[in-house]
């Protein structure tokens, strides 16, 4: 008689379970990776028709080379920018002024909710001759 | 004189040993997947609310402070920047470009590469930012 000798397998639960929660913390910090975070921008056609819009719907800002923020030509704050019936913006930017100052003021007419931003370099050169329209969408807004 | 010698067994924690070489396996990959902005010491522009938005079909640009642009973690130019981005809004509806400017970009270098995507037909595109914590001071009045 030939008598079959079984081993007794005993499964590890203890480090099966340290493994199985180091897997998941794993899965759950890489996820993280899967995004960024930022401001959304939607550019128009080269070829998209103008946007006509009325004049007074339009609020006209300007950034110098410096940063510093310009209201139809006098100076004003971040906060200090006082929106009665504009729906869209016009920042004419210095091609010198530092891309933060553009950002934090992206972000300012965005809690505005004004989300349609032309932008035009202040100083006009051959490569900057056509004016530039983006269109800033938030998320659920359409431009 | 007989002298007793007690031979311990010398037994290996198989079972610990795994944890540990996992333990490391995940530090390693996590580290190793660090921001690509932190590893060409990229300050980005600080914001206080920032949208998330998913790397799927994306496409990275990062603008140095002193307007070299990198694509790829090598160093481009525009018109090469133009020959790889021209077939991209083709093959892909939703292609999207994310932005990663220093904040002390000039901004005629941003123009730039927005003018590059506009003539690729590109239309979605993310300015690159971070969100403002404690510890980062509030940004100084314009």
């Amino acid at each position: 008689m030939i008598k079959s000798r079984r081993r007794n397998a005993a499964i590890p639960m203890a480090s099966m379970s340290d493994i199985a929660f180091l897997l998941i913390i794993f899965f759950i910090t890489s996820m993280s990776f899967l995004y960024r975070q930022g401001l959304k921008l939607s550019l128009p056609k080269r070829d998209a028709a103008p946007v006509v819009m009325p004049a007074s719907s339009i609020l006209t800002l300007a950034l110098d080379s410096k940063g510093a923020l310009t209201k139809n030509g006098k100076p004003v704050s971040l906060s200090g920018i006082d929106l009665q019936k504009e729906s869209a913006a016009i920042i004419r930017v210095d091609p010198a002024c530092p891309y933060k100052y553009l950002v934090a003021l992206i972000e300012a007419l965005q809690q505005h909710d004004i989300t349609k931003i032309s932008v035009k370099p202040l100083v006009l050169s051959f490569n900057h001759a056509e004016d530039r329209y983006y269109a800033f969408r938030q998320e659920g807004k359409t431009t | 004189m007989i002298s007793l010698r007690r031979r311990r067994k010398i037994d290996i924690p198989v079972v610990a040993m795994a944890d540990i070489a996992f333990l490391l396996l995940i530090f390693l990959m996590v580290t190793s997947m660090s921001s690509p902005a932190k590893s060409k010491q990229l300050q980005l522009p600080l914001v206080q609310r920032a949208e998330k938005v998913k790397m799927k079909k994306s496409q990275d640009i990062f603008i140095a402070k002193d307007g070299s642009y990198y694509y790829d973690n090598k160093q481009a130019s525009l018109d090469l920047l133009e020959e790889r981005f021209s077939g991209l809004s083709e093959a892909s509806r939703n292609a999207i470009v994310f932005i990663h400017g220093d904040e002390d970009t000039p901004y005629r270098f941003i123009d730039g590469v927005l003018r590059m995507l506009q003539d690729c037909r590109i239309q979605r595109c993310v300015f690159v930012t971070k969100k403002r914590d404690n510890g980062n001071p509030p940004r100084e009045s314009l």
